[in-house]
């Protein structure tokens, strides 16, 4: 796979269009997946793929092939994801944790304001606990814990990924799980 | 093994995904730290957030990246890029940005200044005087009892001066049959100014 990812970026250099629809093939399934994660929700996520890899056809020559081409995609894709979801939820201070409460913040508060009763329905028809719980985590918990989950990716991958030291990506996803964890107890 | 510990090490048998090697020892760690009902609830956490549906891509996802693609894939990344990187020079520095935007201007105005003086042919109107092909004629059998003062062009005298013979951005030619009775003096004309202003800027 690897090899042949190579190859294809190589033509894609020369402006080789089929080449480069091919990449998108073999790389969309995760990509989306990735950027669904993060922002929850097919319509957007789907959008931000697709931008994702334009950016990639624009940026091809600044790859690195010490870089493996999945973590530099997935990269790109979480960038764009993330900014995107914080134009849709302008979060400055619903990240953090609201005084007596453990876990929980002002953007679970938020969560249900900001969506149209009807949506909000059939969405939380579909929706199950766990996804439910994952969506009241705080950003900066909520997106390398489930990137850990696409895929199975390395802590390695979604340090580099997310430019968040090992260490740190390690301890957001343990923070994660066991804020997530409570929910469950409770329950 | 406290409850802390047993708790770090469940997280890393679910980040690794892969059993410990000795799975009978980390059951029985488990058990000492009486952790053995919260590794089963994580256990089923990491199970449920597996089984999260994925939803699926459209299936003209690929043929619409493609239409949305810019046409060439080279071109617009250092168009885009370098533009940009200069600007926000321009905006870290901007009494820079403006001495060296006055530097240009004045430079391109010497530089067409110069560059249109070349074409003027102006001389010391003196009856017997030709002007052709921008240079300056003093016939033979010509004399010319003043200074001669030619810019812009050469002077080609065959003729005789009784006087100096100034040529400013121009040569000077003496023919055999020509007499100057005093000094042939060429200026380049952009030294010379450049010279006099760099006199100015230290007087």
């Amino acid at each position: 796979m690897e090899e042949t990812t190579l190859r294809l970026i190589e033509r894609v250099k020369g402006g080789d269009r089929d080449a480069f629809a091919a990449l998108v093939d073999l790389y969309k399934d995760g990509a989306f997946l990735v950027a669904f994660r993060v922002l929850r929700d097919r319509m957007e996520a789907e959008d931000a793929t697709q931008e994702a890899f334009i950016r990639v056809y624009t940026k091809i020559d600044t790859y690195n092939a010490q870089w493996k081409f999945r973590t530099w995609l997935y990269r790109i894709v979480t960038n764009v994801s993330i900014d995107r979801l914080r134009k849709k939820q302008p979060d400055y201070s619903l990240d953090a944790e609201m005084s007596g409460t453990e876990g929980l913040t002002l953007y679970s508060q938020l969560e249900s304001k900001d969506k149209l009763p009807e949506q909000q329905a059939v969405e939380s028809e579909q929706r199950s606990e766990v996804e439910q719980a994952i969506a009241m985590l705080p950003e900066k918990y909520r997106v390398p814990l489930v990137l850990k989950y696409v895929e199975d990716l390395s802590l390695k991958e979604i340090s580099e990924m997310t430019d968040l030291p090992v260490a740190t990506v390690k301890t957001r996803i343990h923070r994660g799980r066991e804020a997530l964890k409570k929910q469950f107890v409770k329950r | 093994m406290t409850r802390e510990q047993a708790r770090q090490r469940i997280h890393e048998y679910l980040d690794e995904q892969q059993p410990p090697e000795d799975w009978k020892a980390f059951e029985r760690e488990m058990q000492e730290a009486d952790a053995m009902e919260e590794f089963e609830e994580y256990r089923l956490l990491d199970a449920e957030i597996r089984a999260l549906p994925a939803p699926r891509l459209s299936a003209d996802f690929t043929s619409r990246v493609l239409a949305r693609l810019p046409e060439q894939a080279e071109t617009p990344t250092p168009l885009l890029r370098k533009p940009s990187r200069f600007g926000s020079k321009m905006k870290q520095y901007p009494l820079l940005a403006a001495a060296s935007i006055f530097c240009l201007l004045s430079l391109g105005s010497l530089g067409g200044y110069f560059s249109q003086e070349k074409h003027d042919l102006s001389y010391t109107n003196v009856p017997g005087l030709m002007a052709q092909n921008g240079e300056v004629v003093v016939p033979a059998g010509v004399t010319v009892d003043q200074d001669l003062y030619v810019e812009g062009g050469n002077v080609r005298i065959e003729g005789v001066v009784n006087g100096d013979v100034t040529t400013v951005d121009g040569d000077a030619y003496l023919a055999s049959a020509g007499r100057v009775n005093g000094k042939i003096q060429e200026i380049d004309q952009l030294f010379e100014r450049v010279w006099y202003g760099v006199k100015r800027i230290f007087e």
